[in-house]
């Protein structure tokens, strides 16, 4: 508990309390007839630190560096007759003596309760100041932090993107078409383009449209189709109304991924991918079946879906569901969203 | 005359490597293209090539499970697989990085007539030491009525065993399967999950608390869920 911060603040207080005596003590010795400095020095010395000392003991205790009105009561209370006893005991007067100097006693409580207050208001404000201050910084860490983890986040979401089996195999596939077929070459390096762009924008954003997903999909499946020819063929049913629903980006696109590598691509003839989007009880509700082999137990479900569910807890709580069914055809993944508008928080939302 | 084969499943790829190798190597003779593993090893066994171009990630087979099983000289071609390239590094097997070009296709030809003096190397073991790292369960199969579930491992919070059935708990529902606890505790990876007490397997990421209590007895709270779990003291030590 007393660590090297704490040691200094002590020091300090006491410190500015011991000069904050002194100037007391001034006053009173041009104020008072027949004082001597001295006397008054030991005097405010011995009432002022005993109060300081007071507060700092029960601040250590509460471990709060704030002096509150209660602390700077108990504290005067408390202080002042510990103070007047230590002065006494200096100056070697009788401490019995003290009820018979009522011009003693009386000057030592009025100046206790006018300048005790006052210094204790000062040292409470420099703190709130500190503190603000340091509130201020831990803001700013808190923030640099968050700013971190989303890059960190935008940064592997677009990872997962842009996977290097999909973007070196669709590379090489416009490679060996460029010669030969330069229309389809051309055309497959369209898709491309346009798959890494939506794809880049949508991970700087907070949120996206089922159009807009829906739109990504489409040039991946397209790609997907040039590249594996009569093997894949694929179905997209987005009602017109909800194609300005909102939800968070890149939601959809590794599902589809996962339906392709782990569904179809494995199997040898190929297959179906049917993307149902539908409206039902205050949900929307996005099917998507393959027809391919099915997902096996050991295998990994990848970074991608782990991320999903992240991101779906963390904005949706409970009310959003991703479900994996298994049928004699292939697999089916119901990804369930509440039909509330998305209320994106402005700091990290995955 | 020497021979070969290529098998990718990707049509455009088969094509343009027959054209590439053809340009640099006339002499090399395709007898054949398979478009999956299956199709490749059958054709291999058909035929015998001299050499097999093979893709890794193919239907039915990989390349490397192809590999194993065939006496030929084999160029892999990936578009990416870092664990796998590494490994032909070491061990000098050749391979071919999608797109490929023609340069390092010329290095390999090379390498290759080289390597056509002597009988080929038997792969199997390095590809089967590629092939054995350890897979944990993934997915567990989850019957509901005329349904089949598929729960990932990563959205069940804990995992407790009842009288004939073991209960798998995820963040919205309790869902009921035959497979004994202890079945599930060989099979997860156990850096993940771990067994806490005699009928309970936590997944270690849901904890949220971890409770001594007199006498140092543990028990956990979890994320999402109320329940308070006990750890058996055989398994406290988990917690050290």
């Amino acid at each position: 508990m007393l660590n090297r911060h704490v040691l200094t603040y002590i020091g300090s207080t006491f410190l500015q309390v011991g000069s904050g005596n002194f100037v007391i003590a001034l006053f009173l010795t041009l104020i008072i007839d027949k004082l001597p400095f001295f006397v008054s020095v030991v005097y405010s010395q011995s009432i002022g630190l005993s109060i300081c000392s007071i507060s700092i003991l029960i601040g250590l205790r509460l471990n709060t560096y704030q002096t509150n009105f209660k602390i700077a009561l108990i504290s005067i209370i408390f202080g002042m007759p510990i103070g007047l006893f230590i002065a006494r005991l200096i100056l070697g007067q009788d401490i019995a003596l003290i009820w018979q100097e009522e011009k003693t006693l009386s000057i030592s409580l009025i100046t206790t309760l006018i300048f005790a207050p006052l210094l204790s208001y000062l040292f409470y404000s420099r703190i709130v100041l500190l503190e603000l201050k340091a509130t201020l910084q831990e803001e700013k860490l808190q923030r640099m932090h968050q700013e971190k983890s989303l890059t960190e986040t935008q940064l592997r979401l677009l990872q997962a993107q842009i996977e290097p089996h999909f973007l070196f195999n669709t590379l090489s596939n416009i490679l060996s078409l460029i010669d030969s077929q330069p229309t389809q070459a051309a055309q497959m390096l369209q898709r491309l383009t346009q798959y890494l762009r939506v794809s880049l924008l949508q991970t700087r954003q907070l949120s996206s449209t089922l159009a807009e997903e829906i739109e990504l999909i489409r040039n991946y499946l397209d790609i997907y189709q040039l590249r594996m020819g009569q093997r894949l063929t694929y179905q997209i049913k987005l009602p017109e109304e909800l194609q300005q629903f909102h939800l968070p980006p890149l939601l959809l696109q590794p599902l589809v991924e996962n339906a392709i590598k782990h569904g179809l691509e494995y199997k040898i003839e190929g297959g179906q991918i049917i993307i149902k989007i539908i409206q039902k009880n205050q949900k929307v509700i996005i099917n998507i079946t393959d027809t391919g082999i099915g997902i096996k137990t050991f295998q990994s479900s990848g970074f991608g879906l782990q991320n999903i569910r992240q991101r779906l807890q963390s904005l949706y709580g409970k009310s959003a569901q991703l479900i994996f069914k298994q049928h004699p055809q292939g697999t089916t993944v119901i990804l369930e969203l509440p039909c509330l508008p998305l209320s994106l928080p402005m700091t990290n939302p995955y | 005359m020497f021979t070969a084969i290529i098998a990718d499943d990707e049509p455009l790829l088969r094509a343009n490597l027959r054209k590439q190798l053809f340009q640099l190597w006339s002499e090399l003779h395709i007898i054949g293209e398979a478009t999956h593993g299956q199709e490749a090893l059958q054709l291999i066994r058909e035929t015998s090539p001299h050499i097999a171009f093979l893709d890794i990630q193919m239907p039915a087979l990989s390349g490397l499970e192809v590999a194993a099983q065939v006496q030929c000289h084999v160029v892999f071609i990936t578009a990416f697989d870092e664990y796998a390239l590494q490994a032909f590094d070491k061990a000098a097997i050749d391979y071919l990085l999608k797109p490929v070009e023609l340069q390092r296709l010329q290095q390999t030809i090379q390498r290759l007539k080289q390597r056509l003096l002597n009988p080929p190397v038997d792969l199997s073991m390095l590809i089967n030491s590629l092939n054995n790292k350890k897979n944990y369960l993934q997915w567990i199969k989850v019957p509901q009525g005329e349904d089949i579930f598929l729960l990932s491992v990563d959205e069940i919070d804990y995992f407790q065993a009842g009288d004939k059935y073991t209960s798998l708990f995820t963040l919205n529902k309790e869902w009921v399967v035959r497979t004994p606890l202890k079945e599930f505790e060989e099979q997860l990876n156990p850096e993940y999950f771990w067994r806490i007490h005699r009928s309970t397997i936590v997944r270690v990421a849901a904890i949220s608390k971890i409770s001594r209590h007199f006498g140092g007895n543990l028990s956990l709270q979890l994320y999402h869920h109320a329940v308070i779990l006990l750890v058996s003291r055989a398994y406290t030590y988990l917690f050290r």
